[in-house]
């Protein structure tokens, strides 16, 4: 398989059928097959790496996290709990007011809470961390 | 602030700080496709950044000295 980052070592690792992690010699990152990809949001494939994203490319230090909440039955409770803790700091940092923090503050709104086997909210967790600590008295 | 929320700190700047690595990444790509209005909005999403980057760095340099300030009085 040719990947953004080279010719990938072997047939990589599947997340579930059309989702795919891909390693390199440099580098690696999942693939998200186009019927699937079609459901990410517009603003979150542009958000990422160069735009890799809107070929269905996420790469693994950070765009992975948006394949994670988006598809968070293909990840285990813990992967999807951190990718929204790290996608909230990424589009949603305390004192955000442009229209990428607006548009995935709608979007998460809109997801339910449900995502796996424990019954927490890994959204709600992990803005409610980082607000707890962001609004917490002095030192 | 105790040892745990400066990881937690620590932790968030990490991730605010490898979002910047993208954002400059993406305004490097916009620029090239000569697109000034999301260059313009995406620098406004940095510069927010990097202000909220500094604050943590204020936060957890302020909780490391006062935590040394407390260690030095245990010592003495």
């Amino acid at each position: 398989m040719h990947t953004p980052w080279g010719a990938s070592h072997g047939p990589g690792t599947p997340h579930g059928e059309g989702i795919t992690l891909y390693s390199t010699s440099s580098y690696g990152g999942f693939f998200v097959a186009p019927e699937l990809n079609a459901k990410v949001p517009d603003y979150l494939r542009a958000a990422t790496y160069r735009q890799l994203g809107e070929q269905g490319w996420y790469e693994e230090d950070q765009d992975w996290s948006i394949v994670a909440i988006v598809f968070p039955d293909r990840f285990s409770a813990d992967d999807v709990k951190d990718a929204h803790r790290f996608a909230a700091m990424r589009f949603d940092f305390p004192g955000a007011t442009n229209a990428l923090a607006d548009a995935y503050q709608r979007w998460v709104a809109e997801q339910p809470c449900d995502h796996g086997p424990t019954p927490s909210c890994p959204r709600l967790d992990a803005q409610a961390a980082i607000r707890a600590r962001t609004e917490a008295p002095g030192l | 602030m105790t040892i745990a929320a400066i990881k937690d700190t620590a932790r968030d700047a990490r991730s605010l700080a490898l979002s910047l690595n993208t954002d400059f990444a993406n305004v490097q790509t916009y620029a090239e496709q000569g697109n000034a209005p999301l260059v313009d909005a995406l620098m406004e999403t940095i510069d927010a950044k990097m202000a909220q980057l500094a604050q943590y760095q204020r936060e957890i340099n302020a909780a490391a000295g006062r935590r040394g300030q407390i260690i030095e009085h245990r010592r003495a």
